[in-house]
């Protein structure tokens, strides 16, 4: 058996959440991360000055590829300077860049729509770190690629782009990063990571599709401490200029100010998070704070959960809901079922208009290569409103 | 009843011999020479999944894997990272999302030597049996007899 064994003595070095309310949380929030860095030091393994940059000696020692590997079923691609990687992009030599993105085809059948088919976007990701500390983040989106309605005379097509992230970051530390542009809103675990190829489920809990603002466009601060075993994760953020970019579909806050703390193991076996929004729209302001929690068992169940409440003058916001989601690798039960997971999600969603709704999505997801996410799932809510329906929703997601 | 410790050496056990044929080889996790660094597992499945990005006297990590077919690269990360690959996929797939991409990759043990030797900033992990003095151990994943099972 192997056990981890630490070559020296081995432990971190560390000593030890109405906007009024809400500006006093983050005041506090600020003054923790003020004096953080005091609080939890970071684990010094060395403290020493180093070289800035990796010299590439032409002859000999191997210099390690700047684009790396994570699976088995990886491979590499170069042309020239170019050098492209299943599902981690193409890297442009050693200029910085690599771009890559992923593309959604999409089914869905449900009640009160007719049946669709859709190329529903297909999304740009784009990196340029010329220096280690600075790094510069795009996704572009083109939506609505293409699309056919059951009934409709043919194929439409009206593609738009907009820029879904567009920000430019500096790390000062572990602990201190900057960001300004525009950025998903760090509020709870899903946001942090919303797109369709990677979650599990083939719809979004319907708290966070209509109770939260996705995106920010201002500044943040962002970073990590880590306790022995522990790693706590901060974010305070505010929107400071009107949103960049906007959907036509979407009405944005003008102005929010933000912050979101989350507490978990070293490793990410576990989590607990808390975060809280408050956002401005016409003179009115609205808050909205939620928790959050996941639990991941090596080869085993995944689960995840969050609470959001938002209360306030802005119409239309006041809202609570809360989902509990889970995965299950199916090839516990068959090597036959290898990469295939059982999904389900249980949500109860309380819009202040609407009568209180349970909605239950329930499905497959098969992950047959790193580059491919394929998924289909059943909606049941106790009762179909616009935004929440009955129905089939299939999707296939491509990373390149 | 298994006794806690039990299942948790039969659990490591079983994640080492899944992992990899490796069959009493040690892998070792090594740093230049002249960085004085005591790692924590934890502090060494952070910097290998890419979240903990920086040394104590502020230099960039820079991490380096083995090629992903290497069976030692797939017991560094059944041990360390505490993941299976899958969802390891998983993880490095919502990182891609947010621009952080994995690890660098080299070939051998011998590439991960050489490197870490001429770059201080760097960490990598060999088979013992490639050590030399050229690079300084600061973590060792050992092989260990099971605790004896008992109900």
């Amino acid at each position: 058996m192997c056990e981890l064994t630490p070559a020296t003595s081995a432990h971190p070095s560390i000593g030890p959440a109405t906007f009024s309310a809400l500006r006093r949380s983050l005041a506090g929030i600020g003054l923790a991360l003020l004096f953080g860095g005091a609080v939890f030091a970071q684990e010094p393994p060395a403290e020493e000055t180093g070289r800035d940059s990796i010299a590439v000696e032409p002859a000999t020692p191997p210099t390690p590829e700047t684009q790396p590997a994570d699976d088995a079923a990886e491979r590499v691609y170069s042309l020239g300077p170019l050098e492209y990687r299943t599902a981690r992009g193409v890297r442009f030599g050693e200029s910085g860049l690599t771009i890559g993105g992923f593309t959604t085809f999409e089914i869905e059948d449900t009640d009160g729509e007719p049946a669709s088919i859709a190329l529903d976007g297909l999304n740009f990701l784009a990196l340029y770190e010329p220096v280690e500390s600075l790094r510069f983040f795009a996704e572009l989106e083109i939506g609505e690629l293409l699309s056919w309605e059951a009934g409709s005379s043919g194929v439409e097509s009206s593609p738009r782009a907009n820029f879904e992230r567009l920000y430019v970051e500096y790390s000062a530390s572990d602990a201190l990063n900057f960001r300004a542009g525009k950025f998903l809103t760090p509020f709870g675990h899903w946001n942090l990571v919303p797109a369709e190829p990677f979650v599990w489920t083939a719809t979004q809990p319907a708290i966070l599709e209509i109770g939260l603002d996705e995106h920010q466009t201002g500044v943040a601060i962002f970073g990590s401490f880590y306790p022995p075993k522990r790693v706590i994760n901060y974010w305070v953020y505010g929107q400071v200029i009107d949103a960049f970019d906007v959907e036509s579909d979407e009405i944005p806050a003008e102005r929010t100010v933000g912050g979101r703390i989350e507490y978990g193991e070293a490793r990410g076996a576990w989590s607990f998070g808390g975060s809280v929004l408050g956002s401005e729209l016409g003179g009115a302001w609205t808050t909205t704070a939620g928790i959050d929690a996941k639990w991941r068992a090596t080869d085993r169940l995944e689960l995840s959960s969050e609470l959001l409440v938002s209360s306030g003058d802005i119409p239309g916001r006041d809202l609570w809901g809360a989902f509990i989601e889970a995965n299950y690798p199916l090839d516990r039960l068959s090597p036959k079922l290898a990469k295939l997971y059982l999904v389900g999600r249980v949500e109860h969603f309380d819009f202040a208009t609407e009568r209180a709704t349970q909605i239950f999505d329930f499905g497959l997801t098969w992950l047959p290569a790193p580059w491919l996410n394929l998924k289909a799932g059943y909606r049941a809510p106790t009762h179909s409103t616009p935004e929440v329906r009955a129905g089939l929703n299939v999707s296939i997601s491509v990373l390149f | 009843m298994l006794a806690r410790g039990t299942l948790l050496g039969l659990a490591l056990a079983a994640a080492f011999a899944l992992a990899a044929p490796l069959g009493a080889e040690e892998i070792v996790v090594i740093v230049h020479p002249e960085r004085a660094a005591t790692l924590g597992a934890d502090q060494l499945a952070q910097i290998y999944l890419k979240q903990r990005r920086y040394w104590g006297d502020g230099e960039r990590i820079v991490a380096v894997n083995l090629e992903s077919a290497s069976a030692v690269r797939a017991a560094f990360a059944r041990a360390v990272l505490g993941q299976s690959p899958a969802q390891l996929s998983v993880y490095w797939n919502r990182q891609y999302f947010l621009g952080v991409l994995p690890p660098a990759t080299l070939a051998s043990d011998e590439a991960v030597k050489q490197f870490v030797a001429r770059e201080k900033r760097a960490i990598g992990y060999i088979r013992a049996s490639a050590l030399d003095d050229s690079v300084r151990v600061a973590f060792r994943l050992q092989e260990r007899s099971p605790p004896p099972t008992r109900d």
